[in-house]
């Protein structure tokens, strides 16, 4: 249970504080309401690169993470899909200097053809590292344009193609800071050592003098039903031969997310789990083989990625998947289900461990719908029943439904 | 006017307080130390033995 308070200010930010004082030390989470979905196709990877871009100099602060680090704080950020989150934890007697800091950046950033090249070279060489030159490192960049051939969901957050990141210009980059980095489209919260009245007082110093904005109303194309099996094949230079299976699902704040989100514990949470333990333990078919699903804002994916045993062949070893998933779409055994349960709670829980975790799920919960959603996701996974759940699979997990990416290795 | 130019001043704290452990023994001798401190309904245990070789 994460208690909270929660206010706006005039400028339309969000702001949610929670008040832990068992170490001297804060956390301040912004949540900007913007992620690769907002990207126009022939300029991905905007919003990852605007995430470099924000530790780059602001309008008055040339330089982001010295002040911060003289004051012994630290800091990172991320982008997905829906957002672009950026988190610093501080001593809380210099709690100012975080407020200092993010509000400068929200505020406007020191744009420079200088800085831009910087971030541009860094985002490069993290395509290239990372997805490129990595084995199994384009599995995203194929996966995603044959799951969704219409929604922005179908380039991955680094970007679709390296060019759109080399091409990048300035006015671009300013055009989507203008566009998207405004109070009225970010939740702050604060968690740690640190009280509401405080966290008025700074607030009201710091963000409420920034001017709101207009932002765009989101108006994305939805992805039409899938009506045939998509298959992908690729031979590659890796060590073993994967098979990743992609199905259409629900979206995060779906009624049937909970049931969704259990369906891949059972399958494959822990070593207990149905995957784990009939292909790999019994079978010796995969030498390890995961489900999950994406949970994003808009309808996710649900996930099967499986690394084969070297003399199984990809037919055997997705004939074995589907065999699988048949049986679960007809019998969950209670005591698997209450097991997964637990093993949810427990998750949870620790989920809200440390000040820095607070402040992230209070933020997201808001973005959801309402932060105190928080506080009753223990209740709503309980609440799912093996009959939601065996629905959910006869739902989703059909042929029709699924696009499979053979990654073959050259050996 | 507001400076946003200017770092607002810091502060080097003199010495960091962390929670003090309560101890007792247990009958059979065990020495446990209990802190309890933030409001999740988590619980971390560690056994810590004695014995510990580089080599085995």
């Amino acid at each position: 249970m994460i208690a909270y308070e929660k206010f706006t200010l005039d400028n339309g930010l969000t702001v949610i504080v929670h008040e832990d004082h068992s170490t001297p030390l804060v956390a301040l989470n912004i949540l900007y309401k913007v992620g690769a979905r907002d990207e126009q196709i022939d300029k991905t990877g905007f919003a990852h690169l605007f995430e470099h871009l924000m530790f780059g100099g602001s309008i008055n602060i040339p330089s982001y993470d010295e002040p911060l680090q003289i004051a012994g704080g630290e800091n990172n950020a991320f982008t997905n899909n829906d957002i672009t989150n950026y988190y610093l934890t501080i001593p809380s007697q210099n709690i100012e200097t975080g407020f200092w800091l993010e509000s400068d950046r929200m505020l406007s950033l020191a744009f420079s053809e200088k800085s831009l090249e910087v971030q541009r070279s860094v985002v490069i060489e993290e395509f290239k590292q990372r997805y490129l030159n990595q084995p199994y490192g384009d599995v995203w960049l194929l996966m995603r344009p044959l799951a969704y051939k219409v929604h922005p969901y179908r380039w991955a957050t680094i970007g679709k193609e390296l060019a759109h990141i080399e091409d990048a210009t300035l006015e671009d980059v300013k055009g989507f800071f203008k566009k998207w980095y405004a109070p009225n489209n970010a939740i702050l919260s604060v968690s740690g050592d640190c009280t509401l009245e405080q966290i008025k007082t700074l607030c009201k110093k710091w963000f409420e003098p920034i001017p709101m904005a207009d932002v765009p109303a989101r108006k994305l194309p939805k992805e039409p039903i899938q009506t045939e099996t998509r298959i992908k094949e690729v031979e590659k230079e890796v060590p073993n031969s994967h098979i990743y299976m992609a199905w259409h699902c629900c979206s995060r704040t779906d009624k049937d997310f909970y049931a969704t989100d259990m369906l891949s514990d059972l399958l494959s949470r822990g070593k207990s789990s149905r995957l784990h333990h009939q292909l790999v333990k019994e079978k010796n078919i995969f030498t390890e083989i995961h489900a999950y699903m994406s949970g994003d804002l808009d309808k996710s994916l649900f996930f099967i990625e499986g690394k084969l045993v070297d003399s199984i062949t990809m037919e055997d070893a997705e004939k074995a998947i589907w065999e699988e998933l048949e049986k679960i779409k007809n019998e969950i055994d209670e005591r698997e289900l209450t097991k997964i349960k637990h093993k949810v709670e427990a998750y949870l829980e620790f989920s809200e461990m440390g000040i820095a975790n607070k402040a992230l799920n209070l933020a997201y919960y808001e973005l959801l719908g309402d932060a105190a959603e928080c506080n009753k996701q223990a209740e709503y996974y309980n609440e799912v029943t093996s009959d939601q759940i065996m629905q959910v699979a006869k739902n989703i997990l059909t042929k029709e439904n699924c696009s499979i990416l053979r990654y073959h290795s050259k050996k | 006017m507001l400076d946003r130019i200017n770092p607002p001043e810091i502060s080097i704290p003199n010495a960091i307080h962390l929670h003090t452990p309560q101890s007792f023994k247990l009958k059979n001798g065990t020495p446990v130390y209990n802190i309890c401190e933030g409001t999740q309904e988590v619980v971390k245990i560690e056994l810590i033995f004695a014995y510990a070789s580089l080599f085995s």
